[in-house]
Order: structure tokens, then C-alpha cells, then sequence
């Protein structure tokens, strides 16, 4: 080969990779470099790489799955893969996007369809958030959580001083419906949503100061108290702005659960 | 211990790291069989992971390995693109480094493959035409990736379900194993030979599995890979999907392929549908028996010569 050439046949390779990509989205699509008989054997990689992501996101999501149906989430994760690649080979972080997708769907589902809002699964969409913001928490960083105990040897007026960090686990989700409650039901096959009101608001933190993640359902007033905090309020002034808010809570009662969830990064 | 020895004038990581026992049998390492692993603690020689579903910042699968670490390990790449007509991803290889210095493994791997394009990752491995270029650019990444850890890394065989056109790619296509010979020459990789791979290959572009594992030279080889493969039934293909038994054919591949070269690490490899961890012990205990008989044999013939 000469030196003109092997320059050539360098220029021309990546060319090729790029149209073999192009060749796993067109189904009869022919793929110069590929003897004429095997063409449609390029089918192998397409069924290889598309059901791979599709059943990737099957794995990330069981919950939204089993809820919106096995055949409408095949469709779903179909769509998504042609519109979202995995941007690394982390198969773990592939499909954060999902419920962004879902919604778009029912959306386009209503307007173009006619079928009422209230006849679709609206409520899938927050537990795909939910299923993916487990799946975050599962896969942080490890880091020791601040136990209630390490308070306990402050002085009152110290503890009041203090400021929190977030455990790199920790996920406050503002959700528009009982997810966790939905979540919960959907842990045995032959679940039912009788009797729950679905479209009840919900403020869910997800946690794992161990290697179990945990999910703890907060009121309103704690949600608050929580923001405070991590945006790096002291107890004391988080405290004040939260009896103007919620004057009949009180912060005790507010700051118990949170401490016992591992939601903050354990004293220096 | 056996270590692939790289040939004379590469580059040499001969004594910097370890390498698994010559008669060692592992198995993939599966989420689902961990607590048994645990408790019942069974005598395997490794446990093999595959490097990208272990690249999450903490949690779980860390924890995993930290209570198997008695095993030795076996990091398993599928994400790197070895065979990339672009660069490799720096980020990626750092990834891959990290995991190595947390968790160190007594072998790491990767494939003549190429999984990502532009940005993408398309989790699944690529075929590539064997040409020159390509092997000047797989050495080159390789060498990159060697230098990064310290030390050497496996390249495996992937299988194949398609001919390629040397006239339309415009350059001399190099057999198979002829380039996995010349790529150790020049980068002082190792082997990690897929019988499983091989078999499946053969039957899709027709070649002759035992003529292909007869010319892999010996010493280059640092690990087998042993696996079930299914079928395509509308285009005929074999397809390695990791999702059965070991099938006779592979077996006596096998064999025959200990028998030559000597007894090498060998992992059962089982992805999808994955069985009860005694199903898996039952596939482990038929290669390790095997490998005692190679062991037995050679041991015999180097008996007989050490008596004339």
C-alpha cells in the first residue's frame, strides 16, 4: 500500500463506522463493506442493540412498567432509545429521561387522539421519576450520615448554629401524586390502586446512608425545613423563617424524621 | 502461575502485577447469586465482572466485591472501543483505572470491538473489518489503555455473523487470527480466547473452528471464555447470547485446545436467563475437570521425556 493510499483507506475508515451506525437505524439499509449475501445480517446488531437499550430501561423502570403495560412500555422505551442514545457506556445512568418521554407521549396521546386525559396513567410519569431517582441513590457515592446520637453530646445553642451538607444519596422529590403508596401496592403482582387517592401531592425523600435505599414521605412544613437547610441556613434562622410559614408545627417533631433518614453528610 | 508472555521487543508487564492461576475456573459474577456466594462460600479460582456496570460512584456493587474479595477478580470491559476509528474516551479510561485501584484485579480484559460513535454508546460490540489500519490503530489503543493500568490487558475474540468486502472497503482484510498474532507482537497484549465465540463464528462465515483455535499461539493465551449460545432460526445464525448450557461442540473445542496449549483460566459465562448458581458450579466443575486431565496428561508426557 502506498503511502497516497494508506491515506486514503484512513480518510475512508471512519466513514465507515458512521454509516454502519446510520445502517442500525434503517432496516433495509445496505452497508458497503459487507458482502452482498450477508446485508441483511446487519439485522442481528440492530435486534442486538436496540433490545438491549429497551431492555435496559424494562430494568430501570419495573414499577412504571407493570403500570402503564408490557406492550405500551416496549413502545415507549422504543421511542426513547431512537431519541436518546446512551451518552456513555454506563448502562446504570441510561434512561434518566424517561418519564420526560412518558409525559410527552400521554400528552401527544390527548391532543391528537381525543382520549381524556383522565383515561391515561398520568400518575406513571412521577413514578418514572421516582424508579429513576431510587436508581441515583442506589448507585451514589458512600459517605457516613449524620445520626441523631451525633447531636445528642451538642449543647442546645450549638446545634442551633449548625449547618448541614446533603448526603451525596439524598433526593427531595416534589411529586403530584401518592407514589410511594403506588410503589408500594405494585411490589406484589396482583395490585390494585382501590381506595387510594391518587392525585394526593407528595414531597418524597430518598435516602441511602447505608447500602439500602430508604424512602420517607415528608409533610409540607419538614420539605421546607429540609430546603432550608441544605441551602445552607442555620437550624436557628431555618427555624425562624419556619414559624412564620407553619407557626403550629413544631421543629422537633420537623427535624426527627429527617435526622433519622441519613438525609445529611455527618459532622466534621 | 501461568502468565502469556509477551514476544521478544514489545512492551513487557511481566512481573509488575499478578495473574490467575493456570488451573483456575470462575464464574460471572451476578447480582442474584451473591447472597448464596456469601454463605456457602464455594471453591472457585475467580469471579469475573463486566467493568462498566461497576463504574457507579458507590453503593451496592462496590460493597458486593468488597465481601467476595477473597476471589480473585476478573475486570471484564465492554465499553472501551478498542476498535474505534476515533480516540479513545479519556474519560472512560480513567473510569476504567479508578476501578481498577478500588477494586484490584488479578486480570482485566476488553474486545477487538468497538460499542460507541460520536458520543453514543450503542451497548453492543461492533464488528470490524481486520485491516492494517485497523490493527496500527487497535495496537495504539491498546498500548494507551496497557500504559494507563500498569499492566497487560486481554483482548478477546468477538463472534461474528458477517463477511466483510475487502474490494469495497478498499483494503486487504488480515485473517482473523493472524491479526490477534500480530496485535500481541506489537502491543504485548494478551489473549482471551471465546471458544464459544469461535464455534459461533464459524458456523455464521464458515470457518474451521478447531484450523482457527490451531493457529492462536499458546503462550499469548491468558484466559478461555466457555458459554451457551442460542439460534436465529430465520437467517440460520448462531447468536452469542450467553443464555445456555456450554454445548458439546464447545467442549471438545476445548479440550482439544488445553490439550495443545496447556491449562488456562477459563471462565463460565452465562449473561442472560442466568440459572441457580448450581447450575453454573455443575459448567465450572465439568472445565476444571477437564483441566486436571490436560494437567494429568502433561504431566505424564513430561514424565515420560524426563525418563528417556
Amino acid at each position: 500500500m502506498t503511502s497516497l493510499e494508506r491515506h486514503a483507506s484512513a480518510e475512508r475508515q471512519p466513514d465507515w463506522q458512521r454509516a454502519f451506525i446510520e445502517a442500525l437505524t434503517k432496516p433495509d439499509a445496505a452497508l458497503p463493506g459487507i458482502e452482498a449475501g450477508h446485508q441483511q445480517r446487519l439485522d442481528v446488531y440492530r435486534n442486538n442493540v436496540w433490545a438491549s437499550l429497551i431492555s435496559a430501561l424494562e430494568e430501570a423502570y419495573p414499577v412504571t412498567r407493570q403500570v402503564v403495560g408490557e406492550r405500551f412500555f416496549a413502545a415507549l422505551a422504543h421511542d426513547h432509545s431512537r431519541q436518546h442514545l446512551p451518552r456513555s457506556p454506563l448502562m446504570m445512568e441510561y434512561g434518566a429521561g424517561l418519564a420526560e418521554t412518558l409525559h410527552a407521549t400521554l400528552t401527544t396521546l390527548v391532543e391528537t387522539r381525543q382520549v381524556s386525559a383522565a383515561q391515561l396513567p398520568f400518575y406513571a410519569v412521577d413514578l418514572a421519576r421516582f424508579e429513576a431517582a431510587r436508581l441515583v441513590a442506589y448507585h451514589a457515592a458512600d459517605a457516613e450520615a449524620l445520626v441523631p446520637t451525633q447531636l445528642a453530646g451538642l449543647p442546645p445553642e450549638a446545634v442551633m448554629e449548625l449547618r448541614f451538607s446533603a448526603h451525596p444519596a439524598a433526593c427531595l422529590l416534589h411529586l403530584e401524586h401518592a407514589v410511594l403508596e403506588i410503589w408500594q401496592r405494585h411490589q406484589h403482582a396482583d395490585a390494585t390502586l382501590e381506595g387510594l387517592d391518587i392525585a394526593r401531592p407528595e414531597r418524597i425523600l430518598i435516602t441511602r446512608p447505608a447500602l439500602e435505599v430508604q424512602v420517607t414521605v415528608l409533610c409540607e412544613a419538614a420539605a421546607l425545613l429540609l430546603e432550608l437547610l441544605l441551602a445552607g441556613q442555620t437550624l436557628a434562622d431555618a427555624a425562624a423563617r419556619l414559624a412564620d410559614a407553619h407557626p403550629e408545627q413544631e421543629l422537633g417533631q420537623l427535624l426527627a424524621p429527617l435526622l433519622a433518614s441519613g438525609v445529611f453528610l455527618a459532622l466534621d | 502461575m501461568h502468565q502469556p508472555s509477551p514476544s521478544s521487543g514489545s512492551p513487557d508487564f511481566g512481573t509488575a502485577y499478578p495473574s490467575l492461576d493456570e488451573m483456575a475456573v470462575g464464574i460471572s459474577l451476578k447480582a442474584q447469586h451473591v447472597r448464596e456466594l456469601m454463605s456457602s462460600r464455594p471453591a472457585l479460582g475467580f469471579l469475573e465482572i463486566h467493568a462498566e456496570n461497576y463504574m457507579g460512584a458507590g453503593g451496592a456493587p462496590h460493597a458486593r466485591l468488597d465481601a467476595l474479595q477473597e476471589y480473585p477478580l476478573s475486570i471484564h470491559g465492554v465499553g472501551l472501543s478498542l476498535a474505534s476509528e476515533r480516540p479513545l474516551d479519556a474519560t472512560h479510561l480513567a473510569r476504567l483505572r479508578t476501578l481498577c485501584e478500588r477494586h484490584p484485579p488479578t486480570s482485566v480484559s476488553e474486545h477487538l470491538a468497538w460499542a460507541g460513535h460520536s458520543g453514543h454508546f450503542y451497548n453492543d460490540l461492533l464488528p470490524v473489518p481486520l485491516t492494517d489500519a485497523m490493527l496500527a490503530r487497535v495496537s495504539d489503543n491498546l498500548m494507551q489503555l496497557q500504559d494507563t493500568l500498569g499492566r497487560q490487558v486481554l483482548i478477546e475474540n468477538p463472534a461474528h455473523y458477517l463477511r466483510f468486502d475487502a474490494r469495497e472497503l478498499g483494503a486487504e482484510l488480515i485473517p482473523e487470527t493472524h491479526f490477534l498474532t500480530r496485535l500481541v507482537e506489537r502491543s504485548g497484549c494478551g489473549l482471551l480466547i471465546d471458544v464459544n465465540n469461535v464455534f459461533v463464528s464459524a458456523h455464521n462465515i464458515g470457518i474451521d473452528p478447531a484450523a482457527w483455535l490451531e493457529s492462536i499461539p499458546g503462550h499469548a493465551v491468558g484466559e478461555i471464555h466457555l458459554a451457551g449460545h442460542g439460534e436465529d432460526t430465520r437467517e440460520g445464525l448462531l447468536i452469542d447470547n450467553h443464555g445456555a448450557p456450554v454445548c458439546d461442540e464447545v467442549w471438545a473445542l476445548y479440550a482439544d485446545f488445553i490439550n495443545r496449549i496447556g491449562p488456562r483460566p477459563t471462565l463460565i459465562e452465562w449473561d442472560t436467563q442466568v440459572p441457580a448458581l448450581e447450575v453454573l458450579l455443575g459448567q465450572t466443575a465439568r472445565a476444571q475437570a477437564l483441566l486436571h486431565s490436560t494437567r494429568a496428561q502433561q504431566l505424564t508426557r513430561s514424565g515420560m521425556e524426563g525418563g528417556q
